[in-house]
């Protein structure tokens, strides 16, 4: 049961971050460099920039 | 995926159903993951894909909690009366007691549930109300905590069940039973 619901969140967690990804990329027209900018920024930095 | 957990299924737990419950938990922890993480201007259009992701999840198992009131797919009704009494056995050291999680685990199901859905639909409607963006971040921060929690719960519970169960097969067999 334990073992399930992990594999199953982590596979998820990927597939719904491929999926986000590709959303903000291609269909926003962003590009994959300038979203992934976007997503690094959002994870490890929150607002400021890199120092 | 190895045969773990040959724990006694009762009629009502079909294959189906507990399918059902795996896809539902992947899809809202996938998705409160990648939405946690992206509650971002700049990521807002992935912030939206797994956010609604999650709200189509909440949707569907509420339905099916709601149309299928008995078995795995009910909604968690923690009883106050049964946790009292599990906390009792397990203080006097019923080993039994310890393999059989349910108690905690459906107060924190319906935490999970009620705090990870206010935080999902706050979200919706500040898609639409700007002013409930602050509401529904403070709700987003606040779920977190609660995440984190059910993740150590289970964590936590999957030792003591390990240890319980090693324990109660130890006068049958006598190597280790790895978790
Ligand atoms: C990352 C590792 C995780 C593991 C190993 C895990 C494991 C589990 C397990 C074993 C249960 C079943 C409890 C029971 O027997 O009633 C459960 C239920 C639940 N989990 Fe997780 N979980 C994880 C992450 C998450 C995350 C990130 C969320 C975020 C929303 C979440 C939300 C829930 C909810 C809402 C339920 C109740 C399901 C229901 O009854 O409808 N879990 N989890
Ligand atoms: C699992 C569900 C969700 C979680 C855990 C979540 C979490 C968060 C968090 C933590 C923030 C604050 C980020 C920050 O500024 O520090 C945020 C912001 C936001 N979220 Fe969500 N969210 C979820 C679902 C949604 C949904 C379904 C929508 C609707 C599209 C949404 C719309 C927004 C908006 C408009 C903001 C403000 C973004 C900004 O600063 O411009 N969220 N979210």
């Amino acid at each position: 049961m334990i073992r399930r619901m992990l594999t199953h969140t982590a596979a998820a967690t990927l597939v719904i971050a491929v999926a986000a990804f590709a959303f903000q990329a291609l269909a926003g027209g962003e590009g994959v460099a300038r979203t992934a900018g976007s997503l690094a920024t959002a994870i490890a930095g929150g607002d400021h920039d890199a120092d | 995926m190895t045969p773990t957990d040959p724990r006694p299924t009762t009629a009502r737990r079909t294959p189906g159903r507990l399918l059902f419950l795996f896809a539902f938990h992947a899809a809202l922890s996938g998705a409160f993951i990648v939405a946690y993480l992206t509650g971002d201007e700049d990521t807002y259009a992935m912030h939206q894909v797994a956010g609604y992701t999650a709200l189509a999840a909440l949707a569907v198992r509420l339905l099916a909690g709601v149309l299928m009131p008995v078995g795995p797919l009910r909604l968690p009704r923690p009883s106050l009366s049964v946790t009292l009494d599990w906390l009792r056995r397990v203080a006097s050291g019923e080993a039994r007691a310890w393999g059989q999680r349910r108690p905690l685990l459906a107060w924190m199901a319906l935490a999970l549930l009620a705090v990870v859905g206010a935080a999902t639909l706050s979200g919706a409607i500040a898609d639409f109300v700007i002013p409930f963006e602050k509401l529904h971040e403070a709700l987003g921060e606040a779920s977190l905590p609660v995440v984190l929690a059910h993740v150590a719960l289970v964590v936590a519970l999957l030792g003591l069940k390990t240890v319980a169960g090693r324990r109660a097969r130890s006068n049958i067999r006598h190597e280790v039973t790895a978790p």
